[in-house]
């Protein structure tokens, strides 16, 4: 599903009116965050929760924008812009959407950012786009240590590629250059 | 054809290094650039460092151009991770309109490394450091990225990085493989301060691809000119100090002449390995590069 990152509290907390709503998306943010801290978020900010239904299949949104001084919306960013255009008003983004991620236990990790040229055929089925932070289509870069890349301490995922395609018997394309696309 | 080009496998090979200034006075690196002039008899080029670390200085374009009007054989580096791939071919085509040729392909430490001084500024890695070399293949062909007609074809000579000491080394192996697939002339590694490190690194090259890549390396080196130094080095990935060359420094009455003294040690195992040559690089002390550079 969509991840998503809460944005800090204080700067969403000087956006604050009088009368505030916090609009969630029925879908991605329950998937990304317990319930319950959804619920004390709108605590926080002092705000109503209304939680509508898949927001990218656009549904109807009733609700009337001048009862409320701040609408925050809980979203990707897909369904922050459906709920500007339908109630025509300034809403305010209450996270920040970050990929595509799956779940290993309790932690989220993006494996995707949806760029528009797949090309996990030729990787072994793993992302270097969304999981090397350089997105580097030939690495790995001389950053690795300890099988850790050099920008967060997370695991090189070109580290990981290789070690894939060691499996699958595919290191005579693992040492192919690999170009991005020249033409769109 | 630049005099590294030329001399390349033919004789041992020795490159220094410069930094460009972090402002337009040009007072203190006009100075470096009069002391590296001097030794440039034994100099078969001299790096000049692109935003290392993600901490602003002024562009290695302008500082190579300096460098080659003063006589003095730029290794220009360029990083990925600052421009698109027009911006580097433009790059590329004005430095070989200025007669540089020499070229370090780089894909760049990220904006958000642990040094940088500008975390927030938009990585670009459009290309890398094997596409990068790729490009200017191209362009010595005459020809652009996209296969677009240039007025002029360039003599770029490519040079790519090296690092022996990544753990685990496969991904670097099999790199650099994939470098000299696409053409790249020579390598220069990081910094190293055991022998052993790079003679298990080509070891394990050949293991696994079955060819000898001495004679394309050109071998790091840095003058230990004191224990700061020393401990400093030892908190950055890849790089080995042993207890031995440590304590050396260490309990030297002179640590800049111990440190010269180690790293002319180096130099001789590594002609005797049959490396291509060294790389020598200051660590923010010019004076102990220099006398290391007199020493030769
Ligand atoms: S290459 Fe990566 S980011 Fe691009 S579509 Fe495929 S999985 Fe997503
Ligand atoms: S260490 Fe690995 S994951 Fe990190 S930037 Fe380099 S290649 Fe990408």
């Amino acid at each position: 599903m969509i991840t998503l990152r809460i944005k800090d509290i204080n700067e969403l907390k000087s956006r604050c009116g009088e009368r505030n709503l916090l609009i969630q998306c029925s879908l991605c943010p329950g998937w990304n965050i317990k319930q319950k801290d959804i619920d004390s978020l709108a605590n926080e900010l002092n705000a109503e929760l209304k939680k509508i239904a898949t927001l990218c299949n656009r549904p109807k949104i009733e609700i009337n924008p001048s009862d409320y001084d701040t609408i925050f919306v809980l979203a990707c960013g897909a369904g922050v812009q459906i709920v500007a255009e339908e109630l025509k008003t300034l809403v305010i983004p209450a996270a920040d959407t970050t990929g595509i991620g799956i779940k290993d236990g309790e932690k989220i990790t993006k494996y995707c950012k949806a760029c528009g040229n797949c090309i996990l055929d030729r990787t072994g089925g793993i992302c270097p786009i969304a999981r090397c932070p350089k997105s580097l289509l030939n690495g790995p870069c001389g950053g690795v240590h300890n099988s850790l890349c050099e920008v967060d301490d997370r695991p090189c995922v070109w580290n990981l590629i290789v070690e894939r395609m060691k499996e699958l018997g595919r290191l005579d394309e693992l040492m192919q250059p690999r170009m991005p696309k020249l033409k769109r | 054809m630049s005099k590294l080009s030329e001399n390349f496998g033919k004789t041992f090979i020795v490159t220094g290094e410069i930094a460009p200034p972090r402002g337009p006075n040009l007072d203190e690196f006009n100075h470096e650039l009069e002391e590296i002039k001097k030794l440039m008899p034994k100099l078969y080029g001299v790096n000049v460092v692109d935003i290392p670390g993600s901490l602003l200085l002024m562009s290695s374009l302008a500082a190579s151009i300096i460098l080659k009007q003063n006589d003095v054989e730029p290794i220009y580096q360029l990083v990925c991770r600052d421009r698109n791939m027009l911006a580097l071919q433009a790059d590329l085509i004005g430095a070989a309109a200025f007669g540089i040729e020499n070229v370090l392909a780089l894909t760049g430490d990220h904006p958000a490394c642990k040094s940088s001084d500008h975390p927030g500024a938009k990585p670009v890695f459009d290309l890398d450091s094997t596409t990068l070399i790729m490009a200017m293949k191209a362009m010595n062909q005459g020809r652009d990225i996209t296969g677009k007609e240039l007025n002029m074809s360039t003599s770029f000579f490519v040079g790519a990085a090296l690092s022996p000491g990544a753990t685990p080394s496969d991904g670097e192996i099999y790199k650099a493989k994939r470098k000299l697939n696409v053409g790249v002339d020579f390598f220069q590694t990081q910094a190293v301060f055991e022998p052993s490190l790079i003679e298990n690194f080509l070891d394990k090259y050949e293991k696994l691809i079955g060819e000898d890549l001495r004679d394309k390396i050109l071998v790091g080196l840095v003058p230990l000119y004191d224990y700061d130094l020393v401990q400093f080095l030892r908190t950055i990935p890849g790089i080995i100090i042993s207890d031995k060359t440590g304590n050396r420094i260490k309990n030297a009455p002179d640590p800049v002449e111990e440190g010269i003294n180690i790293a002319a040690g180096y130099m001789d195992k590594i002609k005797e390995i049959g490396l291509a040559g060294v790389h020598l690089m200051p660590a923010g002390r010019v004076e102990a590069l220099l006398r290391l550079i007199e020493e030769i």
